[in-house]
C-alpha cells in the first residue's frame, strides 16, 4: 500500500470515529478488512446515512453517486477506495 | 396462518381478495362493506394473534377497559370494521372510482424541493399515498416493505399503484441511503412515522400516558438533508363520503451538526409527532392501526431514547 493510500485511510478512520461519535473506538480499532456493520464496527442503517453525508460534506461526493452501491459499504477498505477514487475535495 | 409472518402478510388470501373484488364490481361498495363486517367479526372472534397485537394500543387508548378481555374484544371488533372499510375505500380509489377530496392547510407542504412526508397507519392512509402521487409533478418516493405474499395482489400491494418510486425498506440500509439521495435531488419521500421497521432505530415516546416506539429515520433524514418533515393524515368523512387530507406544520428538527445526530437529539421530534397521533386517536380511536410493539405503562423507562436490536444493513437485502 503506498503512502498516499495509507495516509488517506488513517484520515478517514479518524473522520469516521469523530463523525459517528464512536465513543469507545479509536482510529486504530477500525480494521481495513472488517465489515462496517454488525460484527465489525457495529454500525446501523442510520450510520449508513451519516457516512453518506460525511462523504458529501467532506469529500464532495454527491449522494446519488452512492445510492444502490451497497458494495461500497462492505468493508472500510472498500469505502476508502471508493472515496479516494471519487472525491472532489 | 403463519405465526411468524407479519400480520398483514398472513391474513387474507387470493380467494378472499378476489371475492371482495367481485362483490365490489357486482354489488357495489355498500355490499362489499356489509360483507366485510362479517369477516371483521370472524377475525375479532377467532384471531388471537391479531387481538394480542392490537391489545397494546387498545389498552393505552381505553385504560378503563384494559382489565376486561371482553371489552377489549369489542374495541378490537370495531377497529377491524374500520380497517376493512379503509381497505375497501383504498381499493375503490385504486380502480379509479374517485371520491371528493378536501385539503386542509396544504400550505405546509412546500411545492418544490425535498420534503419528508410523514404518514401514519391512521384512517385512510393509503388514500393519502394515492393523493400525494397525483401532486403537481414532483417525484414521489415511498418507503415500504415489499408485499410478503408473492404473487398475491393484495389491496395493500403498492405495485398496483402507478407513479410511485418504491424504496424497499428491506434493501441496503433499510432504504435510507436511497431515500437520502432522493431528498438531495429535491424529491419527496413518504415514510410511515408511527411504526418502526423491526431492528431500526426508534424512540420510545409518550402516548396516552404510556409509551410507544416510533421510528427516528424520518426526522434524521429530514434534519440531515435540511428539508422539512411534514406530517400528513388522510381522513375519511362520511355523509357525504369524502377524503380530507390534513397537513400539519413541519416538525421542528435539530440543527444537523458536523457529527452523527444522536437519538436524544431526534427524539423530541418523534415525541411531537406522537402527540399528533394521540390527538388523532382521541378523535378517531378505531382508525389507528397499530399492531404490536407498544410499551405498557408499567414499563416506562427513564431513558427517553431506545434503540432496538441492531441488524446489519447489508443483510437486509434479499
Amino acid at each position: 500500500m503506498n503512502e498516499d493510500v495509507s495516509a488517506f485511510r488513517r484520515e478517514l478512520k479518524e473522520n469516521l470515529v469523530d463523525w459517528l461519535q464512536l465513543m469507545d473506538k479509536t482510529a486504530d480499532d477500525v480494521k481495513d478488512d472488517e465489515p462496517l456493520f454488525k460484527e465489525g464496527l457495529g454500525l446501523d442503517s442510520l450510520d449508513a446515512v451519516e457516512i453518506v453525508i460525511l462523504m458529501q460534506r467532506k469529500y464532495g461526493i454527491p449522494q446519488s453517486q452512492v445510492e444502490n452501491r451497497r458494495e461500497i459499504f462492505a468493508t472500510f477498505a472498500a469505502l476508502a477506495d471508493f472515496i479516494m477514487a471519487n472525491r472532489t475535495k | 396462518m403463519k405465526e411468524n409472518a407479519p400480520l398483514n402478510a398472513s391474513r387474507g388470501n387470493r380467494f378472499g381478495i378476489g371475492f371482495f373484488r367481485l362483490l365490489m364490481h357486482c354489488g357495489g361498495f355498500g355490499v362489499a362493506l356489509r360483507f366485510s363486517r362479517i369477516v371483521a367479526w370472524f377475525y375479532a372472534r377467532f384471531d388471537r394473534r391479531a387481538f394480542s397485537a392490537a391489545a397494546d394500543y387498545l389498552k393505552l387508548r381505553f385504560p378503563e377497559d384494559a382489565g376486561s378481555e371482553k371489552k377489549l374484544r369489542r374495541h378490537f371488533h370495531l377497529l377491524l370494521n374500520e380497517l376493512a372499510k379503509m381497505l375497501l375505500v383504498s381499493y375503490r380509489m385504486g380502480i379509479g372510482k374517485a371520491l371528493p377530496i378536501g385539503e386542509e392547510d396544504r400550505k405546509y407542504l412546500p411545492e418544490t424541493g425535498g420534503v419528508v412526508v410523514v404518514l401514519a397507519h391512521f384512517d385512510c392512509w393509503q388514500a393519502a399515498m394515492d393523493l400525494m402521487n397525483r401532486s403537481r409533478g414532483r417525484v414521489i418516493n415511498i418507503m415500504a416493505r415489499a408485499d410478503q405474499v408473492k404473487g398475491m395482489d393484495k389491496f395493500l400491494a403498492l405495485k398496483s399503484r402507478s407513479g410511485f418510486n418504491v424504496i424497499s425498506t428491506e434493501g441496503f440500509s433499510g432504504g435510507l441511503v436511497e431515500a437520502s439521495a432522493a431528498l438531495e435531488r429535491g424529491e419527496a419521500v413518504i415514510i410511515m412515522g408511527d411504526r418502526p421497521v423491526p431492528g431500526a432505530a426508534a424512540a420510545e415516546v409518550p402516548f396516552f400516558g404510556g409509551k410507544i416506539a416510533v421510528p427516528l429515520s424520518p426526522w434524521m433524514l429530514a434534519a440531515r438533508n435540511g428539508v422539512p418533515a411534514v406530517p400528513v393524515f388522510a381522513e375519511l368523512h362520511e355523509d357525504p363520503l369524502k377524503i380530507v387530507i390534513r397537513y400539519f406544520p413541519p416538525v421542528p428538527l435539530p440543527e444537523a451538526p458536523g457529527r452523527r445526530l444522536r437519538a436524544e437529539e431526534l427524539s423530541p421530534a418523534a415525541a411531537q409527532y406522537a402527540q399528533l397521533l394521540e390527538e388523532a386517536a382521541r378523535r378517531r380511536p378505531y382508525r389507528v392501526f397499530r399492531f404490536g410493539g407498544d410499551v405498557s405503562r408499567k414499563d416506562i423507562e427513564k431513558d427517553p431514547c431506545h434503540k432496538t436490536e441492531k441488524i446489519d444493513p447489508m443483510e437486509k437485502e434479499k
